[in-house]
């Protein structure tokens, strides 16, 4: 099972994989090669499922989602 | 086999990559190792949040109190007669408010939940995860590899190679705009590292399950057929499901 997750860009891109940080401060490398358009930057949010970034979340998104995750880990504790 | 080392054996691959679930996978071993405390092993499988919604479903739709008896984890894993009995509607309702349920896209999942899919791990893969929606739009890979590993699969071991065997298995391949299962070929996977493994004494000729790289169990003829049979299911589901945005 292979959850996904939000997470923030905390490097630039190098040869196609950065590292991020999901919402519990944990860092992983991820590939770019399934995420369109331009390079995430340092602070982007993007849902990460795999080792892969899939998508750019605007800063909106991202704090409905990180409610939404934080509303779910209340319920499971 | 008991609840904690069947969830286990099969939680602990992508535990392992970092993808879901407590950021120890030792503390998976150890709650799914046949000493272990239940209460350790609900602890911990509690924080798998893309299996936990599953296991409390089929367990209340079955009249079982406890998401943890190892009847529903292996209807999970594996699948069994447990499935049967739930409704889709049932299975929307669970896994429309699921923490993974917008990656896919609603419609897919609706779709695919309203034309047959089952409470069972392949349907979270082919239906909830984005990664189908990735290949439709043309990105062969890496969706079709995810897609692969992640799912439960199964295969005959051919060779035994140190810790490391070789096993046929049909692989997943992409149709068009469906999944489908192509002909055997010959994969590698991980039987043990550093001599620590979830089946022992592996040799040719031996039915198992696989999920990413790990052999995660000996499969009797039922078992097996139980996992082709909800497999399938699920493949005809994301297939058949109508896709309206």
């Amino acid at each position: 099972m292979c959850m996904s997750r939000l997470h923030r860009a905390v490097t630039a891109p190098a040869g196609g994989w950065m590292t991020v940080e999901n919402a519990e401060g944990r860092l992983h490398r991820v590939s770019l090669i399934a995420l369109e358009g331009p390079e995430p930057q340092v602070g982007d949010w993007l849902v990460v499922h795999s080792g892969y970034a899939l998508r750019r979340v605007d800063s909106e998104e991202a704090a409905a989602i990180v409610s939404e995750l934080r509303a779910g880990q209340e319920a499971l504790s | 086999m008991s609840a904690g080392p069947l969830f286990a054996r099969y939680a602990y691959p992508p535990n392992a990559l970092g993808y879901c679930g407590p950021p120890d996978p030792k503390a998976l071993i150890e709650a799914g190792s046949p000493g272990a405390r239940s209460e350790d092993v609900v602890s911990v499988a509690r924080r798998f949040s893309g299996a936990w919604p599953y296991l409390e479903l089929i367990a209340s739709s079955n009249a079982i109190a406890d998401p943890l008896d190892a009847r529903v984890v292996e209807a999970y894993w594996i699948g069994n007669e447990l499935l049967e009995g739930i409704p889709s509607t049932s299975l929307l309702g669970a896994i429309g408010s699921h923490p993974d349920s917008g990656l896919g896209g609603a419609a897919q999942l609706r779709g695919a939940a309203m034309a047959g899919g089952v409470a069972h791990h392949s349907f979270h893969v082919f239906a909830v995860y984005p990664w189908l929606a990735v290949l439709r739009s043309g990105k062969r890979e890496p969706a079709l590899s995810v897609l692969e590993r992640c799912r439960i699969r199964w295969g005959r071991i051919e060779a035994v190679d140190g810790e490391n065997v070789i096993v046929r298995s049909r692989p997943l391949g992409f149709d068009v705009r469906d999944l489908v299962l192509l002909d055997e070929r010959s994969e590698q996977a991980c039987g043990s590292v550093g001599g620590v493994g979830f089946v022992d004494d592996l040799v040719p000729g031996d039915l198992v399950s696989l999920h990413w790289d790990w052999v995660c169990d000996r499969l009797e003829p039922g078992a097996l057929a139980h996992l082709e049979h909800f497999t399938m299911r699920s493949l005809q589901a994301v297939n058949a499901a109508e896709v309206r945005g």
